[in-house]
Formats: C-alpha cells, sequence, structure tokens
C-alpha cells in the first residue's frame, strides 16, 4: 500500500515535470525540471530495490548531465531569456509520433508473458553488480571504457586551441 | 620540492596562531602608552613665564596666552588650548623651556558638550594669587632696594666708590634669581 | 556508560513506543523521524558554533581576540549573529526570477542534510546504516552546485551570475579527482558501507595507506566546500559575495549557514574516510566514540581554516589546472599503485 502510494506520486512529479520540461517558455526552469524528471527516476528505482542504479542516476544525470546542460543553457544568447525555450509548432507532427511509439511499447509490453525471477532482489546488490561488469563481461565494459577516452580525446582535439599560423597541433 | 612554500607558509601562520595577542582590551584595561606619548595637554600655571613661544610654535593657533602687566612683571591671565583644532605635534612643549605646557597620556578626549572642547587653564583665583605675589615680591624687592641703597649711602661715606658698585651688583642679581630657578626647574 | 548513551537513548525511545502498543512499522517512521530532527538540531547547533569558532580562529591567527563583549567569551554572539539574520528583511529584487530565486535558499540545506543522514556520527551512530553510502555521499554532493547556480542565475546580477559560472565550472573540475581519490579508498575497504569503511581501519587509518587519495581528496574537498583558498565562488573582493549578492535577510542567512553545514559535512567524510571515523586513537577508548569522532571533525575543521588564514585565493585557471592537469593523474596513478598492491600484496 505504502509502495503504491510512494509510486503515484514519483510518477504524478516525473510526468508532470517531463512535461514542464518541453511545455515552459523558460529555458532555466526547463532544466531545473529536467533535474526533477532525474530524481523522480531515481525515487522509482529505489522503489524496485535497485538502490546501485538509483545513486548512478543522481550521480550521472541529475549530478553530471545536468551541469552539462547549465553549461549549454549559459551559453545561450538571448535578450530575453523568458521566451528561450520558445514552444514551437511542431506539435501536430510530435503528437502522433509520441502517441504511436507508446502504443506499440504497451502492446508490446502487454502481450509478452512475464516471468518473475523466484529470486528475491539481493540486499548488497553491487556486490553482484562488480563481478558482472569485471569479469563476465570485462572485454565490453572495456571496449565501452575506451570508446568513451576515444570520444573525449576528440573532443579535447575539437576545442584545441587554433594558434595564429593556423596550426592546430 | 614543489609546493614546499605552502608548508612554510602553513608554518608560518601557525607560529602566528601560537604567538601572545597583541590586542589590548581597551576599555576593559589602559593600553600600555610610550612616554613620548602626546595625549591631553597639561599646563602649569607656575611654571609659565609669558614669553608667548608656545603661541607663535603652534601651528593651528591653537594656543592664545593674554598677559596683565602688573608692577612690570606679566602676569598670566588666561591660557586657552583650543583642542579641536590641536594636532598634537608637541611643538609648543619643545618650545616651552621651563616645561609649562606639556602633553600627558590620556587620551580620552571627547566631550560632552561643545564649549568643553576649548579648555581654560587659567582660573581666576590662581591669576588673583599670583598677582598679589607679584605685587608681594615686588614690594620685597622694593624694600630690599631701599635698605641696599641706604646701606650703599652709609657704606660709601666710609669707604670709596669702586668698591660701592661692587655691592650694588649682587643686589640686582639677587631680585632675578626668582626667574632662573624658573628656567632650571 | 557515555559510550552508548545516544544508543541507548534510541533504544529506549523504541521500548517506550511499543509498550504503547503502537505497531512496528508506526515506531519505525517515528524513530525517523526522531533521528531527523535530531540531525537537523546537530547540524544548526553546529553551524552557529562554527560561525562563532571562525571568527575566533581568524582572530587567533591575527593575533585579536575576536568577539568577547557579549557573555563569557563572546558566547552570546553566536545568538546575536543569528538574530540579526533572521530579523532582517528579505529584500526581493524588482527583475529576479522570482520562483527560483526564493527556492533556492530553501533547497541549499537540502545537500549537507542528506549527507549527514548516513555518516556513522559513534559506533552504531548512524541514522541511516546505507549499503552504498559513499555512493550516495558523491552523489549527492554534486547536487549543491545545481542550487548555487539557480541562486546565481535567478538573482539577475552579473556578479551573481559570475559566481553561479564560477560555482558550475570548479565543480566539473574538483569533482574527478575528488572520485578518483575515492576509488583507492575503495578498493582497500572492500566496501561503500561507511560503517564498513570505518570498521575497515580499526589496524591502520586510511591516512596512513593512502596519503596520496587523502591529499587530494582533501584538496577536492576544500573546492566542494567553497573554502579558501578555492571560494572563487564568493570571492568577495571579485564578485562582492558571487551568487549570494542579492540576498538579504533570511535568505542570505541559509546561503550563510549552509557554507558552514558544508564545511562540517566535509570534515565530516574527511574523517569518516581517511581519520577513522570514530575509532579511538592509541586504545584510548575512555573517550566515547562520538566525541573522538567530534574531536576530529573539529581539528579538521581547524586545518581548513588554518589553510585559509595562510593560502590566498586561487584564479580559476589555476584551479582548473591543479585539478585536470595534477590532480586527475595523480589520482590515476594512486588507483593504478593500490590495484597492484592490492593484487600482489594482498592488503
Amino acid at each position: 500500500m505504502g509502495e503504491f502510494i510512494a509510486f503515484i506520486i514519483l510518477a504524478v512529479c516525473l510526468l508532470g515535470s517531463a512535461l514542464l520540461v518541453v511545455t515552459l517558455r523558460d529555458i532555466v526552469h526547463a532544466v531545473l525540471c529536467l533535474i526533477l524528471v532525474f530524481f523522480s527516476v531515481a525515487g522509482i528505482f529505489i522503489l524496485l530495490n535497485a538502490d546501485f542504479l538509483a545513486v548512478v542516476q543522481i550521480l550521472v544525470y541529475a549530478g553530471g548531465v545536468s551541469i552539462m546542460v547549465v553549461f549549454g543553457v549559459m551559453t545561450v544568447q538571448r535578450t530575453q531569456i523568458q521566451r528561450s525555450n520558445s514552444a514551437n509548432s511542431r506539435f501536430l507532427v510530435a503528437i502522433p509520433v509520441v502517441f504511436g511509439t507508446f502504443l506499440v511499447a504497451a502492446i508490446t509490453a502487454a502481450r509478452n508473458i512475464w516471468t518473475p525471477a523466484n529470486v528475491p532482489v539481493p540486499e548488497n546488490d553491487i556486490k553482484h553488480l562488480a563481478p558482472i561488469l569485471l569479469d563476465n563481461y570485462v572485454i565490453p565494459f572495456e571496449a565501452a571504457a575506451i570508446l568513451l577516452t576515444v570520444a573525449m580525446t576528440g573532443a579535447l582535439l575539437l576545442v584545441k586551441e587554433v594558434k595564429d599560423s593556423g596550426n592546430k597541433s | 620540492m614543489y609546493g614546499k612554500g605552502l608548508l612554510k607558509g602553513l608554518k608560518v601562520s601557525l607560529g602566528w596562531f601560537l604567538r601572545k595577542n597583541v590586542t589590548e582590551n581597551y576599555p576593559d584595561e589602559m593600553p600600555n602608552l610610550p612616554d613620548a606619548f602626546h595625549g591631553n595637554p597639561i599646563f602649569d600655571y607656575d611654571k609659565c613665564i609669558a614669553c608667548n613661544l608656545c603661541v607663535t610654535a603652534c601651528p593651528n593657533r591653537v594656543i592664545t596666552l593674554e598677559t596683565e602687566t602688573v608692577a612690570k612683571k606679566k602676569v598670566v591671565t588666561a591660557y586657552n588650548f583650543n583642542m579641536q583644532y590641536c594636532l598634537f605635534c608637541g611643538f609648543c612643549q619643545e618650545a616651552c623651556r621651563p616645561g609649562a605646557i606639556r602633553f600627558g597620556k590620556d587620551f580620552e578626549l571627547t566631550k560632552y558638550k561643545r564649549e568643553d572642547i576649548k579648555i581654560k587653564f587659567v582660573k581666576p583665583e590662581q591669576v588673583e594669587k599670583k598677582k598679589q605675589e607679584v605685587l608681594q615680591a615686588a614690594a620685597e624687592k622694593e624694600a630690599a632696594q631701599k635698605a641696599a641703597e641706604a646701606a650703599e649711602k652709609s657704606e660709601a661715606k666710609a669707604t670709596e666708590k669702586p668698591k660701592a658698585k661692587a655691592v650694588k651688583k649682587p643686589a640686582e642679581a639677587g631680585a632675578a634669581t626668582p626667574n632662573n630657578n624658573m628656567e632650571e626647574s | 556508560m557515555f559510550e552508548t548513551i545516544f544508543v541507548d537513548a534510541a533504544n529506549w525511545l523504541r521500548n517506550l513506543l511499543i509498550s504503547i502498543n503502537l505497531s512496528p512499522f508506526v515506531v519505525e517512521v517515528f524513530l525517523h523521524v526522531v533521528k531527523m530532527v535530531v540531525i537537523l538540531v546537530f547540524v544548526l547547533l553546529n553551524v552557529m558554533w562554527l560561525v562563532y569558532m571562525e571568527r575566533k580562529v581568524s582572530a587567533r591567527f591575527q593575533c585579536r581576540v575576536g568577539p568577547d563583549r557579549n557573555g563569557p567569551y563572546g558566547l552570546a554572539q553566536i545568538f546575536n549573529d543569528v538574530a540579526k539574520l533572521i530579523s532582517k528583511e528579505m529584500i526581493l529584487p524588482t527583475h529576479v526570477n522570482k520562483k527560483m530565486y526564493l527556492l533556492a535558499p530553501i533547497l541549499i540545506f537540502a545537500p549537507p542534510m542528506a549527507i549527514l543522514a548516513v555518516t556513522p556520527m559513534g559506533e552504531g551512530m548512524a541514522a541511516v546504516d546505507l549499503n552504498l553510502g559513499l555512493y550516495y555521499f558523491v552523489a549527492i554532493a554534486g547536487i549543491n552546485t545545481v542550487v548555487v547556480w539557480m541562486a546565481g542565475w535567478s538573482s539577475n546580477n552579473k556578479y551573481s551570475l559570475v559566481g553561479g559560472m564560477r560555482a558550475v565550472a570548479q565543480m566539473v573540475s574538483y569533482e574527478i579527482p575528488l572520485l578518483l581519490a575515492l576509488v583507492g579508498v575503495i578498493v582497500l575497504t572492500g566496501t561503500l558501507n561507511l560503517n564498513g569503511i570505518v570498521d575497515a581501519q580499526k589496524s591502520a587509518w586510511l591516512i596512513f595507506t593512502q596519503p596520496l587519495a587523502f591529499f587530494i581528496y582533501f584538496i577536492a574537498a576544500m573546492a566542494e566546500a567553497n573554502r579558501a583558498p578555492f571560494d572563487l565562488v564568493e570571492g568577495e573582493s571579485e564578485i562582492i559575495s558571487g551568487p549570494y549578492t542579492e540576498y538579504s535577510g533570511m535568505g542570505f542567512a541559509f546561503f550563510f549557514l549552509a557554507e558552514y553545514a558544508n564545511l562540517l559535512v566535509m570534515a565530516i567524510m574527511t574523517t569518516t574516510l581517511f581519520l577513522g571515523g570514530w575509532l579511538a586513537p592509541f586504545g584510548w577508548t575512555f573517550i566515547p566514540s562520538w566525541l573522538w569522532f567530534i574531536i576530529k571533525v573539529y581539528f579538521v575543521i581547524w586545518v581548513v581554516m588554518w589553510m585559509r588564514w595562510t593560502f590566498p585565493r586561487i584564479r580559476i585557471d589555476h584551479l582548473m589546472n591543479l585539478a585536470w592537469k595534477f590532480l586527475v593523474p595523480l589520482a590515476i596513478a594512486n588507483i593504478f599503485v593500490t590495484g597492484l598492491a592490492k593484487y600482489f600484496i594482498g592488503i
């Protein structure tokens, strides 16, 4: 019962703030609503006993990604920030696409036969997570790490200061 | 080594942390002032010879000195110190040879009333007393002179003239002694 | 007797509630509420004390006396400060972004409170014993920046905005070395539970086994708590008061006190992670564990104040250079060495 109430609150919070992100006129308010969305998602993770994922959600999304978005917002040059996130006129296209996707997902989910795992969620889930990441799937894990490093190096190269001679090295 | 300066800085500031306080809890404890401190002006009426040097030495014309001549002698009737213009330079103290005006250590010179800022050092009764003293001294001197003259006359009859002149001089010097004493003290 | 005074109090309260026939669920909820209130009071008392301590320690470093007019040793100054801050008018400038402007001071206290809920302040004295305690701390600590940025942005003042931008830029640069430094701790202790980390330090405190990690963590945490020499966000000589420029009265009071709450959190985490938490050094267990904890925390705070009066404020690009070019490689090297040691020696 308590879990259900918590879920309702979190879901309302999540959907409401997600809606606000796309409809609010002020881009700064939109960013703050986005952070609220991330927190609500973390709350839902906690309800599902996925503590680790919830903390990752807060750390990476609410802490990291939102800061990146903030950086982006601060480079926006608008005389009137209140009108910065102008609601565009692509609603007519967006609504059918979103509802279509939602419908497909809902139908697929409904037709699927869910087999719940008979094992209860482990208490200390990080102890079970570590062997999976660093033992069973170490190659994909490392590959992802290398990919990210390459991406970061590429980004550094792109923003590197251009010397007067035009030499980028 | 990298960051050596940082450690040195920490050492220095720790040294300051462990040092004794330099703050003086002023209203609770009076500060320990140096001897040459220029605080409140102190005027010694009896030492003043009304030479006017302090008045001319003062860059801000703080001091006004009024005198009255009684029996060929100057008697100070007013010595006013207008504190609001005083810059505590100490020139008056330096100029005063008898040491009649000097600076004390009291620096709490704030007053409740504006008129209190002007310090009037000389009191009327002091002036009266001084006048009396001067008159008395003049009378004594006159008497002494008369006595000396009488002695001279009586002596001149007995001895020769050059010797009489030599007797007269010590009498004059004796009359000037009060001033000399003041200068020395 | 004093050792278990707080645990005993909690047990006594629980037994009392059970004895009046409340359901276990209600009892647990009630106990958690009580714990939260206790933490709130703990934070507020410490913050008030820190305002006074900062003045006194600053005075000592300058060979002054500090506040000593009100009450014995000027202790009543604490109440005067708080009363002044509370009683002043909170001015709402015309051109501020009203919602954000008013929301920021309310939210600023949330991260330090949330972190203090999981820290063990004595033997068995964590309000919530979280398995992911350390991870949770790192996640919540990052949120602080968003609130500061909110204040800076909504004030509609160029100094506030510069302060907010500095807060964000600073956060991006110190968060990485901070996280990487903590990996060394996790490798050695093998747990993310803060109680577990304290237990793992029974043989040797982590400051001795992980000196480099401590060094990096301490620098990064000072930047996180906005303490000098990393107080760029406020930088009063450059940008007045940074994001707090437009705030007055209660609004400013909240930011002002939250600064000290963050300092407290920083000191508490340093103590827990590297200085053995509530463990007694030299086996001096005659002093209760929670008292040891407080002593260590205040020693760390004193060191931070010592640094404040020693080093001048660092420039923003120097902070970036220090974090990215010096601390990050150092932290990665530390992880590497710790991993090798763990693998070959099996500490």
